[in-house]
């Protein structure tokens, strides 16, 4: 298979990642503004993006083949540039929260949350210039 | 920007409702009919969530649809790539299209791969290559005259298989094998990264460490197809 067919995995892998993501956000943004209980927060679909750019902000190796996290982290470090310890350490605090079963999210986390999906989604649309470049 | 989106909405509404128009039935070839239902699958699940994405948009502020922009995003480039890669062969449906499908049908039926056959399409600009997401795998125009590049066939099978054993239970073993293979290449750079901490390497020693784990998650899939391809097709293969 060439570097187009890569791509193309890659897309597909980050694309679904992505939706289910966003999905676990509108979730968590209706159970917010309805005031339900979030006891069936999705979790698990916002760990999996979590854990393994957690890990990695912590300097080892994911064991994750679902997307390019490493992508996603220098996407996230450019944004952030000068607060990029501070924003780090969220995510990392996040991650270990939600772990631990934390069920609510704050407006700030939820921010933190929507600036990995806007990476995620920078990532997706720079795999997808790669394949539309294709002969 | 409501406004922008509503109306990049009601488009690819529209765009998504032209391509299933360009499937032409009843089919010339049955071997088509498996990307038939999977191409008008997808583009109804898009207009679907599109359609909620525009009543979702009726009750959010103008500062509150970072979500909606993403997931709009995401319709567009699936439905561009269903025109792109999964509605070409079944628009053209041409004999050598219909000669290769009957041959990749023989070939799964032989394998006994346990999920639908990929769908075959000769309008390939570079080699061989494989689309997970429409489930098709484009040759050169000129594949189904000669028969010696007809092993990477099976490697491009191996891809499909790949990107089913997510899903299907009769696959579970090589899903396991398959994430044990890449736990064996974690750990063996995670020792590396341990030590060259240990002996205080520079940053960029570190970062390129982990710049070839990363590299590794791309070539495994490569290697298990070429794996695949010789334990299915044996010499002809190698």
């Amino acid at each position: 298979m060439s570097d187009f067919g890569l791509f193309t995995s890659k897309f597909r892998q980050s694309t679904n990642l992505l939706r289910d993501f966003d999905r676990a956000l509108r979730y968590l943004k209706h159970s917010e503004s309805h005031g339900d209980s979030q006891d069936a927060i999705p979790v698990g679909a916002i760990l999996t993006v979590l854990k393994p750019i957690s890990k990695m902000l912590e300097g080892n190796l994911s064991e994750s083949n679902s997307f390019d996290e490493e992508s996603v982290i220098e996407i996230l470090y450019r944004k952030h540039g000068k607060f990029w310890q501070a924003y780090k350490e969220r995510v990392i605090k996040l991650t270990n929260e939600l772990e631990s079963g934390k069920t609510k999210v704050s407006e700030d986390e939820f921010s933190t949350l929507n600036d990995i999906a806007d990476a995620i989604s920078i990532e997706c649309a720079t795999l997808f210039k790669r394949i539309g470049r294709h002969p | 920007m409501r406004a922008y989106l509503e109306s990049i909405i009601l488009e690819q509404i529209n765009r998504a409702e032209e391509l299933k128009k360009k499937i032409h039935y009843p089919l010339k070839y049955p071997e088509l009919s498996g990307l038939a239902e999977r191409c008008t699958l997808i583009l109804d699940e898009q207009i679907n969530i599109l359609r909620e994405l525009k009543r979702e948009l009726q009750s959010r502020e103008n500062c509150d649809i970072r979500d909606i922009f993403r997931e709009v995003r995401l319709c567009i480039w699936e439905i561009s790539l269903l025109e792109y890669y999964g509605i070409p062969p079944l628009y053209l449906q041409t004999p050598d299209i219909g000669f290769l499908n009957k041959l990749m049908f023989k070939i799964h039926q032989e394998i006994k791969l346990p999920f639908p056959p990929p769908t075959v399409s000769c309008t390939s600009g570079e080699y061989y290559y494989s689309h997970p997401f429409t489930n098709v795998i484009f040759v050169p125009l000129a594949e189904p005259e000669f028969l010696l590049h007809m092993p990477d066939l099976y490697h491009e099978v191996g891809h499909h298989v790949i990107e089913n054993m997510k899903s299907e239970l009769r696959l579970q073993p090589i899903k396991q094998n398959y994430l044990l293979a890449f736990s064996k290449v974690t750990e063996y750079y995670s020792r590396i990264l341990v030590n060259k901490r240990r002996d205080y390497a520079p940053p960029e020693i570190l970062m390129a460490i982990q710049r070839i784990h990363s590299q590794w998650k791309d070539w495994i899939e490569e290697f298990f197809c070429d794996l695949f391809a010789l334990y299915t097709l044996g010499p002809a293969y190698a």
